[in-house]
């Protein structure tokens, strides 16, 4: 089988979107070795995996387009050119013109751009307000990252359940239990902060709920309870000025919150594993990577209980809800007063992250996309078949 | 994070009960995974004074053994005597292996494996059991914080039978001894001793686990007799592995009244190693039970690679994972039938094995004692939110305080 794979979001510096594509794409050779990969860009990409039946296809003609509108006019062109069975898109666009009898498989990671518009970027909420929900129509087979998403996939835009599948990211094997204070000191001499932290990852944007985490720290300062700073490691994204302003309004210094910027993912480990707590305040997630990866690193989270934590944490996390500051300082105050408490969420957050896996979430895409195959194939057979009579 | 458990089932009286194998293999397995994750936790364990286990018990430094003179006297252990020796080492959580056996203490949470609810479910097919151990296991279910099963059929019937609440009853499937169920082939040699010792031909049909009403052995040799009666050319013999129990004078009336009675061996109580030889050599295994909380031998013998077809009762296609070929098991007639497909297809013979294969896999004592430390871990972290203490945080409301008082001394109450 010829699978193509809109690469795009493998680009450096990867966000969720990447990480998942960069997990499955490196196990696909080994879990699949009798398909052809064809990995589609128009930019440069950071692919980790190679062999023969790897091709890695940057196309550099229209530069000049935004990478979506690039994927609508090139994408069928390329699909026919390689003579794809199937084309993987791992963004919820399709190309124009896919090729008749090639399977479309969509990943949709969530319906931020349908649920919190607002809290979206506006060229990415223009792009896939126009074409996700083509894309969503056309599919033959839709994956979703959460059981949630899924569900509103099917109560929000009426998708037949039985062309969505679910299949969970994993857990990079570098997201391991290190020693907390050898790790908090790599951080420290590296980034020049203290050795003692509360730790939040996510991109700078409203969707992260970052101001709740701004509130969380004055309350505790207010107390006399803000015993350490909190880090907040991630690229500035969009729509952050409010937040920014909030913290000045709140008079908060650098030694109280401060912004890492982008950590490099041999750093993240350190970052977690350090870290005292781990917050994610976040409003609305496809399933939320980074308290996953934490909870592997043997911290304690704290998370919103917003739409898919509670299915992708369980009961391995304190979840409290999103518009509540004064209960998320609260569990802080709780997790650094109770030892019992910090060690039965440490011990329940190592086993629950050992759930998601890589090697067994590639196994089930590309059985998904097996069976997709076979099944259409039948239909062609029984198609020509009724044809010639 | 200290965890006590009920050690009376390691005695070596107890050692071939299914809850001394469940007990052993899972808390092994517990204590393997706390090594490798360095977690923090701790179990605690208590030996009479005549018991030997702690010779060939689990060693590791996650494990404390603690004497207790009382646990010779079982009813006195049972009716409160391990809640009092437990209070000495200030557990954070207690854990019973079966509902049947200690009356929970209030110092600290309780997690109760109830494996199903079969006696009360069905008492015509098992007999009635003792008043004690029904109150004994109500008492649990009643008393524990969490109550652990085996499988989502188990947990629907705990919740119905005893009035429980969903978020209080977890789901843990058993795991299975994978050193002796495989799909290596059987030893040639061992195979014929076996077979000649029981006087087996092959091919066989295969039953193993207990000869009662409740695994529905009568309804399977009169579907034997319906299959003889179709395929006469195909010289096989019906093999019933397993102790006598419950109703056996019925069953063994039938076969004696049965023309194919000389078709049908009993071969008696096994030990695994010979049971898992004789499932390797079998041609096909037939699992027609009435009721199970999780079906053990179902398991077993799909990681041997023998095609298996089961009953559709109860948890059966739950924990098959719906790969097998199902039939009503009050229906002689479809089970027959069954059979007698599965006889004539090869291929579907194949294809049976191959996904009893796969599914099995799934099974092992250490995905058990994963989900088990997890439940420990999330009762003791649920347990350690309750008492809040509101007094360190600022703006709240009057109503706020006024619930935070009420809530402080609640729990002073409870303690």
């Amino acid at each position: 089988m010829r699978i193509g794979i809109d690469a795009r979001p493998l680009k450096n510096q990867r966000t969720g979107i990447g990480n998942y594509i960069l997990g499955l794409a490196n196990l696909l050779p080994q879990v699949g070795p009798k398909n052809d990969y064809f990995f589609y860009s128009n930019r440069d990409i950071d692919l980790q995996v190679s062999g023969k039946r790897v091709n890695k296809q940057i196309d550099r003609s229209f530069g000049w387009c935004p990478g979506s509108f690039w994927l609508r006019g090139r994408g069928g062109t390329l699909a026919r050119r390689d003579q794809l069975d199937a084309f993987w898109a791992t963004y919820p666009i399709l190309p124009a013109s896919v090729p008749r009898g090639v399977i479309k498989i969509v990943t949709v990671y969530d319906l931020v751009w349908l649920r919190f518009p607002e809290t979206t970027a506006n060229y990415a909420l223009l792009v896939q307000k126009i074409w996700a929900r083509k894309a969503i129509e056309k599919a033959d087979l839709i994956v979703t990252i959460s059981r949630s998403t899924a569900e509103d996939l099917v109560r929000e835009l009426g998708v037949p359940e039985t062309k969505i599948r679910c299949v969970y990211p994993g857990v990079f094997e570098r997201y391991r239990r290190q020693d907390p204070r050898q790790a908090a000191e790599y951080i420290s001499k590296k980034y020049g902060v203290s050795a003692d932290y509360m730790a939040a990852v996510g991109t700078v944007e409203p969707r992260k709920n970052l101001k709740l985490l701004v509130e969380v720290v004055r309350i505790l300062k207010s107390k006399g309870q803000l015993k350490c700073p909190l880090l907040v490691a991630g690229a500035n994204g969009w729509k952050s000025s409010p937040l920014f302003r909030q913290i000045q309004a709140a008079k908060l210094t650098e030694d109280e919150i401060r912004f890492l910027g982008y950590l490099p993912d041999e750093d993240l480990p350190f970052f977690y594993s350090g870290a005292e707590v781990f917050l994610f305040p976040s409003l609305y997630e496809g399933f939320g990577l980074p308290p996953v990866e934490a909870m592997a690193c043997g911290t304690c989270v704290i998370a919103s209980n917003a739409r898919c934590m509670p299915e992708v944490l369980g009961d391995a996390a304190i979840l409290e809800p999103p518009d509540s500051a004064e209960r998320f300082a609260d569990a802080v105050l709780q997790l650094r007063a109770n030892v019992n408490l910090r060690h039965a969420i440490q011990a329940a957050g190592i086993l629950k992250a050992e759930e998601y896996c890589w090697q067994a979430s590639a196994k089930q895409l590309l059985g998904l996309i097996d069976n997709q195959h076979k099944s259409s194939e039948r239909v062609t057979v029984t198609a020509k078949g009724a044809s010639s009579l | 994070m200290k965890i006590a458990i009920d050690t009376m089932f390691l005695r070596q009286t107890y050692e071939h009960t299914g809850t001394a194998v469940y007990l052993k293999n899972m808390l092994n397995e517990c204590l393997r995974i706390c090594e490798t994750n360095s977690l923090d936790m701790e179990f605690h364990g208590f030996i009479g004074p005549q018991d030997t286990w702690n010779k060939n018990g689990p060693v590791s430094p996650y494990w404390r053994v603690h004497k207790a003179r009382i646990l010779g006297r079982k009813r006195i252990w049972s009716l409160g005597g391990m809640a009092l020796r437990t209070a000495s080492v200030r557990p954070d959580l207690v854990f019973l292996p079966t509902g049947q056996h200690c009356v929970p203490a209030s110092l600290a949470p309780v997690v109760t494996t109830i494996l199903d609810a079969i006696p009360r479910r069905i008492p015509s097919l098992v007999g009635r059991g003792s008043t004690r151990l029904h109150m004994m296991t109500w008492l649990n279910a009643k008393l524990a914080t969490k109550i652990i099963t085996i499988s989502e059929w188990s947990k629907r019937d705990l919740i119905e039978v005893y009035g429980l609440s969903p978020a209080a009853v977890e789901v843990t499937y058993l795991g299975y001894n994978k050193q002796q169920y495989n799909e290596a082939p059987p030893d040639v040699g061992a195979s014929a001793a076996l077979l000649g010792r029981l006087g087996i031909r092959r091919p066989f049909i295969l039953h193993h686990g207990m000869v009662q009403l409740r695994k529905n052995v009568h309804r399977l040799i009169q579907a034997w007799d319906r299959f003889r009666e179709r395929h006469k050319e195909f010289d096989a013999q019906l093999v019933l592995a397993g102790p006598i129990g419950f109703g056996h004078e019925e069953i063994l009336s039938i076969r004696e009244a049965s023309p194919n009675r000389d078709q049908i061996i009993l071969t008696g109580a096994l030990p695994g190693t010979e049971l898992a030889t004789l499932l390797k050599n079998a041609f096909l295994c037939v699992i027609p039970s009435l009721y199970e909380g999780f079906c053990l031998p179902m398991v077993e013998a799909m990681a041997c690679g023998v095609p298996t077809v089961a009953s559709n009762s109860s948890c059966m296609p739950e924990v098959s994972g719906g790969v097998l070929e199902y039939f009503d098991p009050f229906s002689v007639e479809q089970m027959a039938k069954t059979m007698i497909h599965v006889f004539e297809d090869s291929d579907l013979r194949k294809s049976l094995r191959e996904r009893g294969l796969q599914r099995a896999a799934e099974f092992s004592w250490q995905r058990c004692a994963k989900e088990t430390l997890r439940v420990f871990a999330a009762t003791v972290a649920g347990e350690g939110r309750t008492p809040v203490d509101r007094s360190l945080l600022m703006e709240k409301s009057r109503d706020e305080n006024n619930r935070a008082i009420r809530d402080a001394a609640d729990a002073k109450f409870e303690a």
